[in-house]
């Protein structure tokens, strides 16, 4: 057991989870050193290895905005757990909750008498100060009465061991579903250790708190949503996983709408009522007209809904104000006012700087402090984190920063800061130790708070004290508490109890989350027509030049663009080889294929809820970063027809995936409308392209339409090697049993459409359904012959049908739109036509 | 004086809008200087709800949505109102700016315990320019309060350009510092800012000027639309209202609507619109003195 610990080299002045300070293994962490010197340095890394496999596979990403390595970064975690002995953790639990219940006691205060700053005991400047204390909110009282309901508290070790509270919050604590996941792979990671060490299980914390917060809604017939800033969100993983877990229907702002005093979902069929927000979006973000008015997250009159009392809020809006660090200085006397005890684990020791002994103190003592914005809760040394370490100040900033405390000390906190404690990780093949912080989660239930036995163990990305930040690079921990009883094995996943009433079809779908699905399918179908064009045009690029070029001339032109005449801006081989290269592989160009699979990828995730494992895994796969040859790389067809191949087999195991395993639900049904209506746009589109007009090389034409439609076989199968238009015609747009014809599509279509409800006015007036019949009209009454027939060079049968299609499909894509999707943009409006004289 | 006050304000969308919901400040509140005898807000379509209610700075205000497709939306409101001349202040009776600072830090009553919020930064006013230092000129050391808000006023007025093409409502308060130039509203949040960085408190105060000037009284700036000024905390006076646009203490001709830290809390219609794709708004505003003498309103002509 020591094997292990001994490969852990220490840096000074820390405290070392690991070893006492007689360098042995710590009880609590004896088992689980055992398991670790038992395993080969081989097996370690393939189970790191497994670990982040199953992160990475199952989309665990934590966006950073702005981040040029694009959105989704996946998660780090270290599989090493840290570990909790019981004896620690009962302190922590008693610590936590204390720290819970004052911070709902200081906001059911400041929202409401206001007794702890009339009293003295708070100065009012950190809270009417506070940019969070949201006013509208002031002599309102929350449904239920509850300010929090979820509370977080980031707790890290001293070099004494003593622990100390570094961040703590009651607004939108994030973290809980990261925990979760963490906790999913570890012990599956650990499966002996975590079987025979007694870890606390996290799921019966997971339902008290959703129970809790369900227990104060007013009716539990309702809805029940989790509302998310959407999928530009750092965390937005963890509000798709929260509330899959949790059995709640993820909401953006512009789903729901306050219509006198109540919330309702905008769905498919109309507004439901929805009894219960679990906000994972800011406060001031969330209601446009009375907090930010430049929120695009919010809704708009949720303040007065919350005023009415129509909905629970959890957390209830304004938490903010308890986060910022000033308020941290006056903590321990806020906890003798109201609980008369002393705080059981204190903050790092803290200085508001309005006083004018704060400013001496911090004039005397930056250079072995941090000074930091009063209101700043950002991790500390985190992007746009104001945290300066006094000793780092030039003497110029020096001199600005004492010119500021002067003159509006009230802005301005000193805090102390120590070196954190440190726990093993593996890093790269090998152990090593690094700092760590611990974030406990409290929930608030109707008997009294809970905590989450473990929570989210943070890893310092380096050994400095800029740490702890996950935007800056830090990776992160499952935490095991040693539980002193045999554990409670109960599952939210597998929870028994009352039989379940059958059901055949799912809660009725929000609007927003449709016209993203439509989306999906219309851009997954893009792709595989547009990868089937490419790769037609790069297998003749060898072999039949000519071809190639024609071809390229034809249908690598602006996509979905109709034009009479072949574009000439491809002069020659070169010219094509160049093409070829940019819209394969360039990021940049507007109408290549990456740009599309990004839009496929970026429409995946933000229905990412409605997908299941598989069917993410597959777009993953299908939309994944690989490495591609640079864009001003020469042009190598083997190479690309390698990548185009693996495209066409990936795509089609997304539309099989959808085919065989999606429920036929609303999902299923816009997803697959998109898709058909996307196909029949296309084949009109291709057949168009190509023999419209007539042209000598139309045989040629004709098989290369048939490979990109993968209806070669078929056509061969019934007219073997000859090739003429009226047959081709007919089965590429007239033929309703080939799935690969236009006809096939609005058959489809025609078919899905009558599945939609027909609710609303919109829905009710049946303009999608009417254009879908005519259009299917048109072609089931076509002649093959009258369109093949060729007057004057041109077909003007062919087309008429295929324009007729492209503009029909055009109107019925917006039909739907208007019927089903809710697409008004919503804009502010001022008092005036400039401003106020 | 009593004036009568109408403060029309005309929405016109491209597009229809499915929804919208609006927040008014546009009920004067009453003031140890302004008795309000009556107001109201009509509006030209029947609303989807109507709460009236008061802010947080107990400024009277109303919120309504409209659920119906609608084009065109007209708010009026309407009031009566009475303004007693201010009382002359001697300036220099003021307190130090250093003393109020210091009194702030630990405040003892109702009054300096809201005062206290003025303190800080807000939205609009928030700043990273040189306003600091163009502000700490008007307050050398135990220099009055007041006498510093004054010059500090005077100043203002002087080195920036009353113009209405240069700002919208948008504009920081750093770049209407950098080209010296903007409206009432960009005039007082300067002040406030510069008021802010001194450690001293300030806030905003919109409301309205009579249109038509006295006789053989030039007509004042900003009165064909609302008004805005700051004020600031001056004890033993309490607070005293500057107008920088004008370069005048605040006195009879200012109708008083509503105070917060800045525009942003008090703006007279604030709306979220579902739709509409662009629209235009149209604000027309009248003060008109009443004769007291006289029980019947001050004919106003219809506009448009």
């Amino acid at each position: 057991m020591s094997e292990v610990a001994e490969r852990i080299s220490l840096p000074p002045s820390r405290f070392d989870e690991l070893r006492d300070g007689d360098g042995e293994v710590r009880a609590h962490w004896r088992a689980f050193a055992r398991t670790l010197s038992q395993l080969s340095p081989e097996e370690y890394a393939r189970r790191q290895a497994s670990a982040r496999a199953t992160v990475q596979d199952n989309g665990v990403t934590y966006n950073v905005y702005d981040d040029r390595a694009g959105q989704a970064r996946p998660w780090q975690l270290d599989i090493v757990p840290f570990i909790v002995s019981s004896a620690d953790w009962k302190a922590i639990e008693a610590a936590v909750i204390q720290r819970a219940m004052l911070a709902d006691m200081i906001l059911r205060d400041v929202y409401g008498p206001q007794e702890l700053m009339a009293s003295g005991v708070l100065p009012p400047h950190l809270v009417i100060g506070h940019p969070q204390f949201l006013r509208p909110l002031c002599c309102s009282s929350p449904a239920g009465g509850a300010h929090v309901h979820l509370y977080s508290a980031d707790l890290a070790r001293g070099p004494d061991g003593a622990w100390k509270v570094m961040a703590s919050r009651a607004d939108a604590p994030g973290g809980l579903g990261y925990a979760l996941e963490n906790r999913l792979v570890v012990s599956q990671t650990f499966p002996e250790s975590f079987g025979d060490m007694r870890i606390a299980r996290l799921a019966a914390f997971f339902n008290a708190y959703k129970e809790s917060i369900l227990g104060l809604a007013a009716s539990r017939r309702d809805r029940a949503v989790l509302l998310t800033p959407g999928p530009y969100n750092e965390a937005y993983f963890e509000h798709v996983y929260l509330a899959h877990y949790l059995g709640l229907t993820l909401v953006q702002g512009d789903d729901l709408a306050v219509r006198d005093g109540e919330v309702f979902l905008k769905t498919l069929t109309g507004l439901e009522r929805v009894a219960a927000i679990f906000r994972r979006v800011d406060s001031d973000f969330c209601d446009p007209l009375e907090l930010r008015g430049d929120s695009a997250l919010g809704v708009p009159g949720l303040v007065e809904a919350v005023r009415a009392g129509g909905v629970v809020l959890a957390n209830a809006l304004g938490g903010g104000v308890i986060e910022s660090p000033a308020m941290d200085a006056y903590l321990p006397a806020i906890s003798q006012a109201l609980l008369g005890e002393e705080l059981k684990i204190p903050d790092i020791s803290t200085i508001w700087c309005g006083t004018d002994w704060g400013r001496k103190e911090a004039i005397a003592r930056m250079d072995q402090c941090i000074l930091r914005d009063a209101f700043d809760a950002r991790p500390l040394f985190s992007r746009w984190s104001s945290a300066r370490l006094g000793a780092d100040l030039s003497g110029e900033e020096r001199e600005r920063v004492i010119a500021r405390l002067k003159q509006r000390g009230e802005t301005m906190v000193l805090q102390e800061i120590s070196p954190l404690g440190v726990a093993p990780v593996f890093e790269q093949g090998k152990f090593g130790a690094k700092p760590v912080s611990l974030r406990v989660f409290a929930a608030w239930t109707p008997t009294g708070w809970m905590v989450m036995p473990g929570g989210l163990t943070r890893v310092a990305a380096d050994d400095t004290v800029r740490a702890l930040s996950m935007q800056s690079g830090a990776s992160s921990k499952d935490a095991w508490v040693i539980s002193p009883t045999p554990v409670d094995s109960f599952s939210l996943l597998t929870n028994g109890g009352r039989p379940l009433e059958i059901k055949r079809h799912g809660e009725s779908a929000p609007s927003r989350a449709m016209d993203n699905l439509f989306w999906l399918g219309r851009y997954a179908e893009r792709t595989e027509s547009f990868v089937r064009i490419l790769r037609a045009v790069t297998a003749r690029v060898g072999d039949e030049p000519a071809a190639a070029l024609e071809a390229a001339r034809k249908l690598l032109i602006p996509f979905s663009q109709a034009s009479d005449s072949p574009i000439e801006e491809i002069a020659g081989d070169q010219e094509l080889a160049d093409e070829l290269q940019l819209l394969i592989y360039s990021p940049r160009h507007s109408r290549g294929l990456q740009r599309l699979l990004r839009r496929v990828e970026q429409t995946a995730w933000s229905v990412r809820d409605r997908l299941s494992l598989d069917t993410w895994r597959t777009i993953h796969a299908l939309t994944v970063n690989e490495e591609l040859p640079p864009a001003d790389a020469p042009f190598e067809a083997p190479g690309a027809r390698f990548y185009l191949d693996a495209l066409v087999r990936r795509a089609a195991a997304l539309s099989g995936l959808s085919a065989e395993n999606m429920t036929r639900g609303p999902n299923w049904l816009f997803m697959e409308l998109g898709r058909r209506l996307e196909r029949g746009q296309h084949l009109a589109w291709l057949v168009r392209q190509t023999v419209a007009m007539a042209d000598a090389r139309e045989t040629e034409h004709m098989r290369i339409v048939l490979e990109i439609a993968d209806s070669a076989m078929t056509y061969r199968s019934r007219y073997l090697n000859v090739f003429q238009l009226v047959p081709f015609v007919d089965l590429l747009l007239l033929d309703e049993n080939n799935p690969r014809s236009c006809a096939f599509q609005l058959a489809a279509i025609e078919s899905h459409l009558r599945e939609l409800p027909r609710i609303t006015l919109a829905q009710r007036s049946d303009v999608p359904r009417t254009i879908a019949h005519e259009m299917r009209g048109a072609t089931t009454n076509a002649n093959p012959a009258r369109l093949a027939f060729c007057e004057a060079g041109a077909r003007p049968g062919l087309i008429e049908l295929t324009d007729n299609i492209t503009f029909s499909a055009g109107e019925l894509s917006d039909a739907i739109a208007d019927a089903y999707f809710q697409h008004a943009s919503r804009n502010r409006t001022g008092s005036s036509p400039f401003m106020e004289a | 004086m009593e004036y009568f006050v109408r403060h029309r304000t005309t929405y016109r969308y491209l597009q229809d809008v499915s929804h919208s919901w609006h927040l008014a400040h546009l009920r004067p509140r009453v003031t140890p200087l302004q008795a309000v005898h009556d107001s109201s807000i009509t509006l030209s379509l029947e609303p989807a709800s109507r709460v009236a209610r008061e802010d947080y700075f107990h400024n009277p205000c109303e919120l309504f949505s409209i659920d119906r497709p609608h084009t065109h939306l007209e708010v009026l409101a309407e009031s009566r109102v009475t303004v007693n001349p201010a009382p002359v202040r001697a300036s220099r009776d003021s307190e130090p700016w250093e003393e109020v600072r210091a009194r702030l830090e630990n405040p003892q009553d109702d009054e300096e315990r809201d005062a206290v919020q003025y303190l800080f930064d807000s939205p609009m006013t928030s700043f990273e320019s040189d306003i600091g230092a163009y502000g700490a000129v008007s307050f050398p050391p135990h220099r009055p309060i007041l006498s510093g808000a004054i010059e500090l006023m005077n100043r203002i007025h002087k080195d920036f350009r009353y113009d209405t093409t240069v700002t919208d409502v948008s504009t920081p308060v750093d770049r209407v510092f950098e080209i010296r130039a903007g409206v009432c509203q960009d005039l007082a949040h300067v002040a406030i800012a510069a008021m802010r960085a001194m450690g001293l408190p300030a806030r905003y105060v919109s409301g309205y000027l009579l249109t038509e000037p006295p006789p053989g009284k030039p007509r004042l700036l900003g009165s064909d639309a609302s008004h805005a000024w700051f004020s600031v905390w001056a004890p033993p006076f309490g607070w005293v209202d500057l107008d920088p646009t004008n370069n005048i203490l605040v006195g009879e001709s200012h109708v008083t609507s509503s105070w917060g830290r800045d525009y942003g809390d008090v703006a007279p219609v604030a709306g979220i619109i579902l739709g509409g794709h662009d629209h235009v708004v149209e604000v027309g505003v009248d003060v008109i003195p009443v004769d007291p003498n006289s029980p019947e309103l001050p004919y106003l002509a219809p506009d448009n």
